[in-house]
């Protein structure tokens, strides 16, 4: 609310306006869901311009561990053909 | 990714989101009072990125000026924004279309109107007392807060804001007067009526 010396204005032209003012910010206000939208969004946006985000490097990383994961409890045959081939 | 780095992380999601829920409203209120509410969630948007991609320097700033920091990057998004469109002075009016839109659940026509009045009344001030007043009601600061924003004494945020509601008192008085003397049948001759009548249609070159 209106600190002393913010009171001495509102004397001056009346509380009628101060309170015409308040009901306009009320209808003005950022909704709270909007605002916690934008909270997320740049959270979610990269620490560095141009860089990939922080959720793409956990992906990538996890994406990374299944597939060697994966890779060693595969018998070796097939994929050492298969570089055999290429080769 | 190690221990280290992820307790990294944690910290600047702590900083980041103490200083978003600070300084989220008023620097929601001085976009809204300078760039119009149609662009300014985007705004707010684009600020706080710009603290989340500094947020290093943040740390860096004592807290007394953390206010002043953000006020001043929030400037500069704005300038690359009027920049990017080039239309500063050109911006719709506030979400005001139409009465109908306009009109709450249950207000009364006459509610409708003064909602209006108010809205142009604002938009019609000065963008100096325009984002003082907004930034006091909406943002809810105080004239020392305003002034640590905009880096300016608080006493010259308290002239200022009694200069701005001195103007709106005079418009909505005029208004007011307006609006009575059609309803008695008087003719509406005056500039200032033809004044007011343009500006609560978003006719005039309000600034926002």
């Amino acid at each position: 609310m209106l600190g002393n010396r913010e009171r001495s204005t509102t004397s001056e032209f009346g509380d009628e306006l101060d309170r015409a003012l308040t009901a306009w910010a009320d209808r003005h206000r950022l909704p709270a869901a909007r605002a916690e939208a934008i909270r997320s969004a740049v959270l979610a946006a990269s620490p560095v311009p141009g860089a990939l985000s922080y959720q793409w490097w956990i992906e990538l990383f996890e994406g990374t561990a299944q597939a060697l994961q994966l890779l060693a409890a595969s018998p070796s045959g097939p994929w050492v053909a298969a570089l055999s081939v290429q080769a | 990714m190690n221990q280290s780095s992820q307790g990294e992380r944690d910290d600047d999601v702590s900083l980041f989101n103490r200083t978003y829920e600070q300084y989220h409203r008023p620097l929601y209120a001085y976009l809204l009072a300078r760039a119009g509410e149609a662009t300014a969630a985007d705004l707010l948007q684009d600020t706080f990125l710009h603290v989340w991609r500094h947020i290093n320097s943040l740390r860096q700033v004592p807290d007394d000026r953390h206010r002043f920091w953000l006020f001043s990057l929030a400037g500069n998004v704005l300038t690359d924004h009027y920049r990017r469109n080039a239309v500063r002075q050109r911006h719709e009016p506030s979400p005001m279309a139409s009465d109908e839109e306009y009109r709450g659940p249950g207000a009364t026509a006459a509610e409708t109107d003064s909602r209006l009045d108010m809205d142009a009344a604002i938009a019609r001030l000065p963008e100096g007392l325009r984002v003082i007043v907004v930034m006091r009601y909406l943002g809810e600061m105080n004239s020392d807060e305003i002034g640590d924003a905009l880096g300016m004494p608080a006493g010259t945020v308290r002239y200022r804001l009694a200069q701005a509601r001195k103007q709106l008192s005079t418009y909505l008085a005029e208004v007011k007067q307006a609006t009575t003397g059609v309803a008695k049948g008087a003719r509406p001759n005056s500039t200032a009526r033809t004044d007011v009548e343009d500006t609560r249609r978003g006719g005039s070159s309000v600034a926002w």
